[in-house]
């Protein structure tokens, strides 16, 4: 059963909490991106605002206007999240050590679990069924749409907030700089796309997502399946899962209008969805779909599938395609089905499995 | 040191441990409460407070009672710092 998305929000660093943001694109040299901040203030009372580290004041803010766009209040909440608050946790275990685990301050520990972001939501607007947070890599949000989908499909649920959401910090960085994934000097973002070089630019973000299972009126867009699975660097066999996933909802290759790929700018991994594209243009000849990317606006993070999903609303429902995301253009005037494909592969540590994920969405035209 | 010297050190000290980001020294009265009304502080931002007053000045505060009658207002955080000579 497809779910309806009634509202999206999406904090990031574009300036998407304002209109027609990627008209106008940010950009700058770096090896990170950092969240353009909304009025924290505006959307978050401020006796809870000050003991709030950055993510949990961009999944209150995202979630709080998303909710205030749906014109369903939702009573589930559930949150993708790779790392969720461990900027906390890493204040609250380096307390310990220099404390000699006495007289250790409980704002740190109190955010500093992996559900902070889902309990805080809930809590803040009152929404006291269902919760859950999943944190699986790269699949994170992946998987809380999938449980969303099937909570909807049960019945147990009127209307489900998901959020993907993480945070840059200078640890997280240096970590993953270990294992090859970042650019080694710092790139214009708008350029990411187009220099070649192994690794991306890190981001951060938060996104979220009202999803009933009946339709309002209003609806945006329709979310129909999500699937995540292990990546392969075979692009005949890539294509043929693509295919496998289309043809569970009776759609076909030439029936997709656009893809969102999930291309960062890490020449061997860009070369795979290159390939997949040349293998689909050959199935489909002039049917081929237009092409859009986005890690380039947001950064790459174990999240950043958020971005894509929303940037694939944005396109549907504003029947619009934003030139910055544009990789290229076949013409076609509506768009009806897009399909988000996603796919993770580190270089280095292909042994974890969090960290060569493929994962696809296909939305749908209301 | 004065008592109203400590009352402002005390100040600053409970500003920065509580991030009352929009808070100046001057804002708090040292005699308003800082439970429920005056800066309207909760249950967590008692355990701050104690560890404030642990960490900075070396009191230990056993009894729950008297954490209650210290943790009133500042002047009293700030008169028994002088009780127990750490001022």
């Amino acid at each position: 059963m497809p779910a309806y998305i009634q509202s999206t929000s999406m904090i990031s660093p574009q300036d998407t909490c304002g209109e027609d943001s990627l008209e106008q694109p940010r950009h700058e040299v770096c090896q990170h991106l950092l969240c353009v901040d909304p009025d924290y203030k505006a959307l978050i009372p401020p006796a809870r605002l000050r003991r709030m580290s950055r993510i949990l004041k961009m999944g209150l803010a995202g979630s709080s206007l998303c909710i205030q766009r749906s014109p369903v209040k939702p009573d589930a909440v559930i949150v993708g999240t790779g790392l969720s608050c461990v900027t906390d946790l890493e204040r609250f275990m380096r307390s310990c050590d220099d404390e000699h685990e006495q007289m250790l301050s409980p704002t740190p520990f109190i955010n500093s679990s992996h559900n902070s972001v889902a309990g805080q939501i809930a809590m803040a607007n009152q929404i006291t069924g269902y919760n859950n947070t999943h944190f699986h890599g790269v699949s994170s949000l992946e998987s809380a749409l999938v449980d969303a989908l099937m909570l909807l499909d049960e019945g147990d649920s009127r209307c489900v907030l998901v959020g993907g959401v993480d945070e840059y910090s200078q640890m997280k960085f240096d970590v993953f700089s270990r294992v090859g994934w970042w650019r080694q000097q710092p790139v214009d973002n708008l350029e990411l796309l187009h220099t070649r070089g192994e690794g991306s630019i890190m981001g951060e973000g938060a996104a979220f997502f009202a999803l009933s299972g009946q339709p309002s009126g209003t609806d945006l867009a329709q979310l129909v399946d999500v699937t995540s699975s292990l990546c392969t660097d075979d692009a005949d066999e890539a294509l043929q899962r693509i295919c496998a996933f289309l043809e569970r909802q009776g759609i076909a290759l030439e029936d997709v209008d656009v893809i969102v790929d999930g291309r960062n700018g890490d020449e061997p991994s860009d070369a795979v969805y290159e390939a997949v594209e040349a293998l689909w243009d050959a199935r489909t000849g002039e049917r081929r779909p237009d092409v859009v990317a986005y890690k380039h606006l947001c950064g790459e993070y174990l999240t950043a599938s958020g971005f894509g999903l929303w940037l694939s609303v944005r396109l549907l429902h504003g029947q619009h395609l934003p030139a910055c995301a544009v990789v290229r253009r076949s013409g076609r005037s509506q768009w009806r089905n897009v399909l988000f494909y996603n796919c993770f592969r580190s270089s280095v540590d292909k042994c974890c499995v969090c960290n060569y994920t493929e994962s696809m969405a296909l939305l749908r035209e209301v | 040191m004065t008592q109203d010297e400590l009352i402002e050190q005390l100040k600053n000290q409970i500003i920065a441990a509580l991030s009352l980001e929009d808070i100046k020294p001057e804002d708090i009265d040292p005699d308003a409460p800082l439970f429920g009304e005056g800066l309207g502080l909760d249950s967590i931002d008692a355990i701050e407070l104690i560890l404030l007053l642990e960490k900075n000045y070396g009191i230990k505060i056993e009894d729950p009672r008297q954490r209650k009658e210290v943790l009133t207002s500042v002047r009293t955080m700030a008169e028994l710092v002088e009780k127990e000579g750490k001022a």
